[in-house]
This record gives structure tokens, sequence and C-alpha cells, in this order.
């Protein structure tokens, strides 16, 4: 079994540590998050071709008065940047986490949005999406309170750092 | 290629380049063109050349820095494990001449560590000073066996992670107590994240600054580093400078004999699995107290074992006890009339024996005499025994009612006189007594005493007697003729039995004690006159009696009486009869009834 980094970014509020939450158990409480910037979890994902164990490392949420410790982002093997499509400024912001992660690291990423489990709030131009999207090795809807797309997400995830 | 490199080279030192440069030109000068021919011909002759120094080779390098054997281990580890899955019956006739010193050995250090542990066992709990540790570290919060560690050894190191840098991975890690593994690939993420944010949040100018230690009340982790892994010790006490240099020189170890493996990690631990016997070596403790630096007699841990084998041997000598009692009991010599059906160990002492039993066989407990039945349950049932034995010693039993008689066992004989009713009463219960028929006794010898019986003077007799002469007489009739009543000729011999049966009554009754008289009744029929058949009917029974007196009877108890006519319906001549009757008394009652 292989063991792999990837790391999980995103603006405050989004629901990282809820999307994580809903697919892994930890032993670390979120208060690390706010003590040392990042949590680390683990998950074993099996259906796929090698069954690989995710060491995921939660980061803090990331705003204009706080960037991310880009050190964390070492050896990550993929990572994914989390936004929430009931919050226009998530979107912007998460694209310049995108392109911050792009100056420490070239390992591939996924687009996560996140609260589909709610109306969408946000008016993207489709030419607007599909630049954004296409930056990203993949894009998924989730929602971190019923689950949906979840287990998809992190199932590619593991067969991306495995690439 | 090689031209032109010499080319450029010279134009380098021609212009005044550095002396490295000028190295570099003299030397391809000098082997530009020699170079390939001599790689060529050092690799013809490679194979002679590492043949002739390989091993003193390996063996300097082993003086050196020890490595040759951190990295042949692994290897040889792999190669033994291979060999064994692929030749398991050459390996089991290598080793079968040694297994047996090999089991001897093994044994005797499992012993010597049990009694050992044994003795720190009941040391650290039952004395004193293991109770004291006890409430120590349950004030403390800690376990036992952690404080017994922090009392006993000046340091203990736990547990050992290998931890890969960049990405936070757990390569291997090794614990002194299994129960450390929890979570260690966590743990080791963790502690990278931690002194990245050390590294991040105290860096001086470029310099970052390392985490080097991280220390709470109960335990420490010592972190060493290379630029690619981590090592970190967990340990308790004071790591002695001796103990923290071994966990430097495993790190270099490591970071040389792994490098490829390290440049090229790409989330594949299972490949430093191999680490295993370096990282064990750093699981290092050194004892406290100077008391348990020498050797001392575990009397403790002696008194537990020996205690232990001295009840192995009183349960095995139990069993064998058990064995052996049904042992003995199978071998006994068989006793008429008792029959074992089944016989059982159902524990340690404990014997469950069933037998049948007849009941004229000898008692169990003395049969069983000779063996210890404290723990012997006997389950008895009745039977009955055909045994030759058994049945002579019913017959004897027999015997007992007839003193005459004896039984000759050797000739299976019975001798002696009996009554006719006794022997025909013996012979029947003899019959009775099964397997009598078999032994087919002799009783040819078993004479008969008849026995003459004179029941004259019998009571019971007589009364028999003297009822059946009554009878007797009751039944005679003397039948006449109309109008006739003397006794023909052809009537006195009846007359005469009448006489001496009379008589005979008479002789019987004064031996019962009793008086009898004899009845004469005369009767007519009913033709002619009433009063003339009345007279003729007492002439009739006047003659009878007359010729019974003349025949010897008693005239003074015989009484004659007419009844005149008797109307019968039928045929008239049944009436013209004189007919008896017997009357008698008992004197004793007569007697008895007169004094009253």
């Amino acid at each position: 079994m292989l063991q792999k980094k990837v790391c999980i970014l995103g603006p405050t509020g989004v629901g990282k540590t809820s999307l994580i939450k809903q697919f892994v158990d930890g032993i670390f409480s979120d208060k690390y998050l706010t003590s040392i910037g990042v949590k680390i979890d683990k998950k074993i994902v099996s259906d796929i071709y090698t069954p690989t164990q995710l060491m995921i490392w939660d980061l803090e949420g990331i705003d204009k008065y706080c960037g991310f410790n880009p050190r964390y982002l070492r050896g990550a093997a993929a990572y994914v940047v989390v936004m929430d499509h009931t919050r226009t400024s998530s979107f912007s912001e998460a694209i310049e986490i995108f392109k911050d992660a792009q100056r420490h690291t070239d390992s591939p990423a996924i687009l996560i949005v996140n609260k589909a489990d709610l109306p969408c709030t946000v008016q993207w131009r489709e030419d607007e999406v599909k630049q954004i999207a296409g930056l990203f090795s993949h894009c998924f809807h989730t929602s971190a309170k019923t689950g949906q797309g979840v287990k998809d997400m992190f199932t590619h995830l593991a067969k991306l750092s495995t690439e | 290629m090689t031209s032109e490199k010499a080319s450029q080279d010279k134009k380098e030192a021609a212009n005044g380049g550095n002396e490295q440069a000028q190295l570099d030109a003299l030397r391809t000068i000098l082997y530009g063109t020699l170079e390939k021919r001599v790689c060529d011909t050092l690799r013809s002759q490679q194979r002679e050349l590492v043949r002739d120094n390989i091993s003193e080779a390996l063996h300097d390098r082993e003086q050196q820095d020890g490595t040759i054997q951190k990295v042949i281990q692994p290897m040889v580890a792999r190669s033994v494990e291979n060999s064994i899955a692929s030749q398991r019956t050459e390996f089991i006739n290598y080793l079968y001449p040694i297994v047996g010193s090999l089991v001897r050995k093994s044994v005797s250090v499992f012993i010597s560590d049990f009694i050992e542990k044994t003795n720190e066992l009941i040391e650290n709990s039952f004395t004193i000073k293991g109770l004291k540790w006890r409430v120590q570290a349950w004030r403390s919060g800690i376990r036992f066996s952690d404080y017994v560690a922090s009392q006993t050894f000046l340091f203990q190191i736990q547990q050992v992670f290998l931890i890969h840098r960049e990405t936070g991975s757990l390569l291997h890690t090794v614990a002194a107590n299994i129960q450390h593994h929890q979570d260690a690939d966590l743990i080791s993420a963790m502690l990278t994240a931690i002194s990245d944010f050390v590294a991040d949040s105290f860096m001086d100018g470029s310099y970052e600054q390392q985490l080097d230690v991280i220390k709470t009340e109960k335990f420490t982790l010592l972190l060493k580093s290379t630029p690619q892994i981590m090592l970190v010790a967990a340990y308790n006490g004071n790591l002695s400078p001796k103990a923290s240099q071994k966990l430097q020189l495993t790190l270099e170890d490591i970071h040389k004999i792994y490098r490829s493996e390290l440049k090229n990690f790409a989330g594949d631990i299972a490949q430093f699995k191999s680490t295993d016997s370096l990282l064990n070596g750093c699981l290092i403790s050194e004892a406290k107290s100077p008391e348990t630096q020498g050797k001392k007699f575990p009397i403790w841990g002696t008194l537990v074992f020996v205690g232990i084998i001295a009840l192995i041997s009183l349960y095995a000598f139990g069993w064998w006890q058990t064995s052996h009692i049904v042992d003995k009991i199978k071998q006994l010599p068989k006793s008429p009339g008792i029959t074992i059906t089944q016989i059982d160990t159902e524990g340690w002492k404990d014997i469950a024996l069933s037998v049948l039993r007849d009941r004229h066989a000898q008692p169990i407990s003395d049969w069983l005499s000779d063996i210890d039945t404290s723990f012997v349950s006997i389950n008895q049932d009745e039977f009955i025994s055909v045994d030759i034995q058994i049945v002579q010693q019913k017959i004897r039993q027999q015997m007992v009612q007839y003193p005459n008689v004896n039984y000759d066992a050797s000739k299976q004989a019975l001798i002696g006189s009996l009554q006719r009713g006794q022997r025909q009463s013996l012979l029947n219960n003899l019959q009775t007594i099964p397997g009598y028929a078999d032994l087919q006794v002799d009783i040819s010898q078993l004479d008969t005493i008849d026995i003459k019986v004179d029941l004259s003077q019998s009571t019971a007799v007589l009364e028999q007697t003297f009822v059946q002469l009554i009878g007797e007489i009751s039944k005679q009739q003397l039948a006449f003729d109309s109008g006739e009543s003397d006794i023909e000729q052809s009537q006195l011999s009846q007359i005469a039995l009448l006489s001496a049966r009379f008589t005979d009554i008479k002789r019987i009754a004064k031996r019962l004690n009793r008086s009898a008289s004899l009845i004469i009744v005369g009767a007519s029929d009913t033709s002619g006159d009433s009063a003339y058949n009345k007279r003729l009917s007492d002439i009739r029974a006047q003659n009878v009696k007359q010729a019974l007196v003349q025949q010897g009877a008693d005239a003074s108890t015989l009484f004659a009486v007419g009844i005149g006519e008797i109307s019968l319906e039928g045929n008239v001549k049944a009436t013209r009869k004189v007919l008896f009757n017997v009357i008698f008394t008992d004197l004793a009652q007569v007697n008895n009834e007169a004094e009253f």
C-alpha cells in the first residue's frame, strides 16, 4: 500500500474540515488548525488499482490577512482547493489560493465546489467557469452535510496522487 | 566529442582559465583519447580485479564504518527466507541434528527468563516497594509499567520513528512495547507539521530553526534530521550522550544506505521495512540503581517456578496413581459372582467402577481389600451368577436345613438320608438354584426313609371313619313286599353288615367319648288301611331290630319305630321300607351341661 500526502486548501468557512470529517477518522482535534495552522487525518482508499493511505493535511482557512504556510505543501502528491457556491468572494479567493499554491508546487489539483445542498447564489459567466475549471485536473460538486460527491472526490484524489 | 572538449579546454587554458580548467585540459590531453581505451580495458578485467580485492575491500569497509553488514543483513535475511520457502526439506535435514540442542537451550533460556520475569513481577507487585510504586503510578496517572520503567531505568527509549521530512510519511517505526504503535503515522505527520511550524515561526533571516527536542512531563522526543529523513526517539529519563550519538549514527547509516530509495520516494514505505534491525538497535535503555546491575538470585521467581513444578508433579503423580489403581483393579483375580462391567477414569484421582455382584459373592470391599479405594466410586448392581462356586455355595446354604445330608463338592454328590417328604422338598429347592441343573449333582446316595404311620389312634382319622360309617348305615334300606314284615334270607347279609357297621360305630364313638344309637324306622305304603299300615310298619321295624340283635348288635342302643304310611308319588314300593339312622352325642358336652 502506498502512502500519499494531500493538502486541502481554501478560504475560511467553505467547509474544508467538514468535508474531511465526512470521510475520515482522525485522532487530533480541530484546535490544531488554529494553533499551528494544520490538522492531519488519514484514510485508506482501497477501491482503486493501488490501495493508498491518504495523509490529509487540512490547512487553516486562508484570507487576505493570512496566507497559508507553503511549507505544508511540501511533498504533497496532490491538493484540493475548496470554494463555497453560496459565497461569491470564496470563488476569487480560491483562485488566488490556487495561483499561490502553484508557485510552491506543481502537483495536480482538484477544485471543489462545496455546499451543493444549498441553492447557488453565485452568478458566474460560463466562459469564466470553463476557464477556471480547465486549470484543475477535475472539478467536483460536494456537500459535506449530505455526503454528496465526497467519496468520489477523495477516490479521485487518491488516483491522482498515485499517477 | 573528445577532440572538441580538448580544444575547448585548451582554449580555456590558453585564455588563462582557472586551475581546475587547466587540470581538466591536461587530463584530456593526456588521457582523452585513451580514456575510452582505459575504460574498456578496466571493464574487460573488472571481474578479475574485483575477484582479487573484494574480500579485502569488504573487510576494510566493514572496519571503516561497519556499513557492509548493515547493507548485507537485509539481503541475507531475504535470501534465507526464500531458501527456506523453496527448499524446506533440505533445511529440515540441515537443522534436524541440532534441533535437540536448540530445544534444550531454548527451554533452559525460557525457564531462566521465566524465573527472572516472575521474580521481577513479584518484586514489583507484591513487595513493599512494588506496592509503593503502584500507588505512585496511580497518583501520577500513568501506567504502572511506565512508572516501573521510569524507576528502573536511567533512560529507556520506548519508540523510534523514521519519517520522510518532505511528506511527513512514516517510513518505519519500532517500539519497545507493542502498545505504542497506535496511529504512529498520524503522529509522524503532525511532528513534521510542528517542525515546519517551528522552522517557519522562528526563522532567523534565512536560517531555519530546527526542532531538536520536545519535552513533556512523562517523556521526551528527540529529533535528529538529515535533509531527507528525520529520526525521532521517544524516551523517558535522561538520555546519555552515547545513546544520542547512536541515534545520530543510525540516522546517517540509513541516509547513506537508502539514499536512492529516499531520493525517489513516491509513497512506497514497504522498501524501508529492512531498517528494522537498525532501528531496533536504537531501543536502548540503561538501568538506574546500582543494585540492579549485579546479577542477584531471583528468589521469588525461583519459588514460583518450584511451586509450579511441584504442582505439576503432584498432578502428574495423581494421574499416575489413578491409572495405576485402574490397572490393579483390572488385574485382580476373578472373584466368583463379581463381574466388572465398566471402569473409567473420570478425572484426577476419580475412578468410577461399575460391577455386577451376586448376593452370595464376597463383599466388594473384601475383594478390593488390597487396593486403595479412597478415590474409587463403586456402583454395584445385583445379578444372579451361575458361577460353579456360587452355585455350590447356594447348595451348601440349602444343606443347613438338612443336617443329615452332606454335599460333597468334589464329587458333586448329595450323601445322606431323608424322609420322603423332606427329600422331595430339598430336591425342589435345589432345582430353583440357577445353574444347579448344569452341575448334574448325583443324588443316588441320597436315601429315602419311609415311615409307617398308625393312623388308627388318630382322632381325625377316627372322626372321619365315624362319619363315613354313619353315612354308610344311613344309605342302607330294607325293602318289604306288600303286607309282609318278615326278614327274608336274602336280607340277612345286609342285616349282618349293618350290625357290624353299627358295632364299629359304637366302638369308635366310645373312643371319641360319644354315645351312639341306631334308629330303625319302619314305613309302609298307602294301600289298605292306615291303622293296619301303621302296625305293619311298626312290626317291620321291630323285626329288623330283632335281626340286628341276633347279629350281635346291642339291643339297648337300638330303637325301632314304625311311622306308618308314606305318601310318595310314583313307585309305591319305595315306601315299603325300613330305614336306618344313627344319632350320637358328645358325652363331654353332656357332662358340662349337666354340671351347669
